[in-house]
C-alpha cells in the first residue's frame, strides 16, 4: 500500500480562489487549483487504494496526474506503510530570535538635542543586529562615521545608510576608506543623485550606491508586489506568529519620537527623556508585532499570505487596523494584479458580490 | 560562568552564545585561537585543592571555579605558547607536550562540571563503534578493513562496496584533494594493493536519517537524496540548485532505546548519528560523530537546537523560561 507524503518543507496555503505550494527549501512557489489542495488534504493517512475507493471512477486520471505532478516536481514522496507516514511530522511552526530587537531604523534630521551616541550605545547593550541610519537632509557625515566606529566589537552586524546626494562633491575616496574600514556597513546609499551607479567597496559585501530616487517623503515603504515575495522558512513561520514588517522593529524620528516604524502617527516616548528598554517594556509598543495576516482583512483570504510582507503604516481604512495594506494591488477573491485584465478592485468586487 | 570552547568564526557558536545571552544574564567565556591563554597560574596545594586562574588574549580574566558549564564545540584550548614555536624543533616538542599535559589537567579539573561534548577531544574509534552498535542490537552494514583486493573480492562477493574515511581528517592542497567522503568502489580500477581502508557493502537506501542527540533527547531528521546523483552516496556533496530534502523525523521507540544504550556505553552525552533506512524500512547504523554537526538540520528542520543547547548549558528546561 503507497501512502502520498507532502515533503513538510513544501507548505500548501489555501487562498479563497486558489492555492499556493510553497517550496520552503527551494525558494520557489507556484499556484495550484484549490482541488489540488482538497486532494493532499483528504490523501493525508489514507493509501492510493482507499482514494481510489473514495473518488468516483471519472475522477481517477486526475487524481493520477496531480500525483504525478507532485512527484514529478519533488514537493512528496510515496511512503510504503501508514507506520512510514506518521515517522515524518510537520516542521514547528515556531518563530523566535535571540535578540529582544532586530531591526532599528534612526532618521538624522537637524535636531541637536538628540545624543546619537548614547543612542548607539543602547542600541549595543540591547544587541541589535540590524541598523539603518537615514538622513532626509544634506547632514555632516562624520556624525553618521562616528556612530559606525562605536559599533565596533559590539552585536550590530550590518548598518545600512541612506543620504541624500550632498550638494558639494562627493568625497568618493574617503567614503570607500570607511566604507572598507568599517565591515559592518554593508551599503551606503546616496538618494536623490543626478545619476545612477553602484560603487563596489568589497565584492559581495559592500556597496556604494547612488540613486536618481527621493527620499524625501517615506511614501516608498510598504509596497506589495511578487518581487518582495519571501518563500523560505523564516518568513513562513514569522508570518503565522507576528508581523511581517514591524515584529522587532523600532525607529527612532529626525526629532527623537520612538515608534514601531517611521511612517507610524503614535510615538513611544522622545529618545531625549525615555530608553529604549524603557518603551520595550510597554505592551503597547508590540502590540502591533503580534498582527499576523491570518487577522488581517483580504489578506486573511489571499494565498499569498505567507510570502508578502506587511505594512501597518499605510492601510486602506485607516480607523480599521486589521485592514488591508493601501498599497495591495492583488485582488485574491479573482487571483488578478492590477494592469491584469479582467482586474478589478477588492472593494467594487465585493460590492458586485453582496448585492 | 559559561565556558565554550571553538574554533574562531563558527557560526554555531556565534548563535549559541547569542542565545546564551538572550535567555541570561549569564558570563560567558568563549576561547578559541582569537580568544586565547595568555597568563595561567595552576596551584595544588598541599590539602589537595587547585585553583586555576587564566586570562585570555581579550583581557578576560578567570577564575576556573567560577566555570558552570562548558561546551566543548570544536578544537581545544589553546595557549599562546602554541601559537609561537622557537622553530626549534625539540624545544618545541618538548613544549608542545608539556602543554598537553597541562592541558589535560585543566580538563581533569573541569570533569566535576556540567559538560556538553568531550573534553579530551579524542577521537573516536568507528570501528569501536560499529561493533558496539552491533552489540546492541542496531543493524550495521557488513564491514571489512583491508589492503588487498583478494580480500574485497571475497569478503563482498561481487557486491557494490564503498570506502569511507577512518577518521575524519579533510585537507586540501594544490595538487590534491582529500574531503574524506564516502565514495563507491569502481572494481576494474582497484589495484591488487592500496593503502588500508575502511570498507563496507552499499546499502540501498530510500532516505538517510541524521541524528542530534543531546542528554537523552533525539532530533531527528531525514535527509532525501537519492533521487539526486551527486549526493547519492554522501549528502555532503550537496547540490545547490536542488538542495536535498531535509525534513523532521520521528524514530520508533525501539530504535531510540537501541542509540540510548550505544550512546551510554560509547559515553557519548551529544553526538550526531547517522543511519540509513533501506527501502523494506530497515534501520542501518553508519556511524556517530561526536562533535555533531548540527546546523544543517537544526535550520531546515526549525529545531531550534542553538536555543536547545544554550537552555542545556544554562539548565533550563524547555518551556520552563
Ligand atoms: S509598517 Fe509599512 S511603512 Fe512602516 S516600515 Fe513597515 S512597510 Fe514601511
Ligand atoms: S492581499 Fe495581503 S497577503 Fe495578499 S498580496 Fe495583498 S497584501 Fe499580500
Amino acid at each position: 500500500m503507497k501512502y502520498f507524503n507532502l515533503f513538510a518543507c513544501c507548505k500548501l496555503v489555501k487562498g479563497s480562489f486558489r492555492s499556493v505550494i510553497i517550496d520552503l527549501q527551494r525558494g520557489i512557489y507556484e499556484a495550484i487549483p484549490n482541488d489540488l489542495y482538497e486532494l493532499i488534504n483528504v490523501s493525508r493517512g489514507k493509501s492510493k487504494e482507499e482514494l481510489e475507493n473514495f473518488y468516483e471512477k471519472e475522477n481517477h486520471s486526475v487524481i493520477h496526474e496531480y500525483f504525478n505532478f507532485l512527484i514529478d516536481r519533488e514537493y512528496g514522496f510515496w511512503c510504503n506503510s501508514l507506520d512510514e507516514f506518521h515517522r515524518f511530522p510537520d516542521i514547528r511552526e515556531e518563530w523566535d530570535l535571540p535578540f529582544p530587537l532586530s531591526n532599528v531604523i534612526i532618521d538624522i534630521g537637524s535636531d541637536s538635542a538628540i545624543d546619537y551616541l548614547n543612542l548607539i550605545d543602547q542600541i549595543i547593550n540591547l544587541r541589535i543586529p540590524h541598523l539603518q541610519i537615514r538622513a532626509l537632509i544634506d547632514i555632516d557625515f562624520s556624525i553618521i562615521e562616528s556612530m559606525v566606529i562605536a559599533c565596533e566589537r559590539s552585536n550590530v552586524n550590518t548598518v545600512q545608510i541612506l543620504i541624500p546626494y550632498p550638494k558639494n562633491e562627493v568625497p568618493i575616496l574617503r567614503l570607500k576608506k570607511i566604507v572598507r574600514k568599517n565591515v559592518r556597513i554593508n551599503s551606503l546609499i546616496f538618494h536623490s543623485s543626478p545619476y545612477s551607479k553602484v560603487v563596489k567597496v568589497i565584492d559581495k559585501l559592500s556597496y556604494i550606491v547612488f540613486t536618481k530616487k527621493h527620499f524625501t517623503s517615506l511614501d516608498d515603504c510598504g509596497i506589495v508586489s511578487k518581487k518582495y515575495f519571501c518563500p523560505n522558512l523564516n518568513h513562513f513561520v514569522e508570518s503565522k506568529n507576528f508581523n511581517t514588517c514591524l515584529n522587532r522593529k523600532i525607529s527612532i524620528d529626525a526629532y527623537g519620537e520612538i515608534r514601531n516604524c517611521p511612517s507610524m502617527k503614535t510615538s513611544f516616548g522622545n529618545i531625549k527623556y525615555k530608553s529604549l528598554v524603557e518603551v520595550l517594556n510597554e505592551e503597547g509598543f508590540k502590540s502591533l508585532w503580534k498582527i499576523t495576516k491570518d487577522k488581517i482583512d483580504v489578506c486573511k483570504d489571499c494565498e499569498f499570505r505567507y510570502l508578502c510582507t506587511d505594512c501597518r503604516a499605510n492601510i486602506k481604512d485607516t480607523s480599521n487596523i486589521y485592514s488591508q495594506p493601501a498599497k495591495c494591488n492583488y485582488n485574491p477573491y479573482i487571483c488578478k494584479w492590477k494592469g491584469q485584465k479582467g482586474y478589478i478592485t477588492v472593494e467594487k468586487w465585493r460590492k458586485n458580490n453582496t448585492q | 560562568m559559561i565556558l565554550i570552547v571553538s574554533i574562531d568564526f563558527d557560526q554555531s557558536t556565534y548563535e549559541v552564545a547569542n542565545w546564551i545571552k538572550y535567555i541570561s544574564n549569564s558570563d560567558l567565556l568563549i576561547i578559541n585561537e582569537n580568544n586565547h591563554i595568555k597568563e595561567l597560574s595552576v596551584t595544588i596545594e598541599p590539602n589537595g585543592e587547585s585553583e586555576v586562574k587564566i586570562s585570555t588574549s581579550n583581557r578576560a580574566k578567570i577564575d576556573l571555579k567560577a566555570i558552570d558549564s562548558i561546551w566543548m564545540r570544536k578544537g581545544s584550548i589553546i595557549f599562546e605558547d602554541q601559537l609561537n614555536e622557537t622553530g626549534i624543533s625539540q624545544i618545541d616538542l618538548i613544549s608542545k607536550r608539556d602543554i598537553s599535559a597541562i592541558i589535560d589537567f585543566i580538563y581533569f579539573l573541569l570533569d566535576s562540571k556540567k559538560v556538553i561534548g568531550e573534553l579530551n577531544n579524542a577521537e573516536i574509534n568507528k570501528f569501536i563503534v560499529l561493533k558496539e552498535a552491533a552489540i546492541v542490537g542496531l543493524s550495521i552494514p557488513q564491514t571489512l578493513i583491508t589492503n588487498r583486493k583478494k580480500y574485497l573480492d571475497k569478503y563482498f562477493k561481487g557486491n557494490y562496496v564503498i570506502a569511507k574515511s577512518i577518521s575524519n581528517i579533510q585537507f586540501y592542497t594544490k595538487k590534491f584533494s582529500c574531503n574524506g567522503y564516502t565514495k563507491r568502489i569502481e572494481n576494474s580500477i582497484i589495484p591488487e594493493e592500496f593503502i588500508i581502508s575502511l570498507t563496507q557493502k552499499e546499502v540501498v537506501k530510500k532516505y538517510e536519517l541524521r541524528i542530534f542527540f543531546l542528554n537523552g533527547k533525539f532530533f531527528a531528521s531525514a535527509i532525501f537524496s537519492q533521487s539526486n546523483d551527486k549526493t547519492n552516496l554522501d549528502f555532503r556533496n550537496y547540490d545547490q540548485k536542488k538542495p536535498n530534502r531535509i525534513v523532521p523525523y520521528i524514530l520508533p521507540k525501539f530504535i531510540e532505546k537501541k542509540l540510548t544504550v550505544l550512546m551510554r556505553k560509547l559515553g557519548l552525552k551529544t553526538g550526531s548519528i547517522d543511519m540509513i533506512v533501506n527501502s523494506n524500512g530497515d534501520y542501518i547504523f553508519l556511524e556517530v560523530n561526536p562533535a555533531g554537526q548540527f546546523g544543517m538540520i537544526s535550520k531546515p528542520c526549525n529545531f531550534f537546537l542553538e536555543r536547545e543547547i544554550a537552555q542545556n548549558l544554562l539548565s533550563i528546561e524547555n518551556g520552563k523560561m
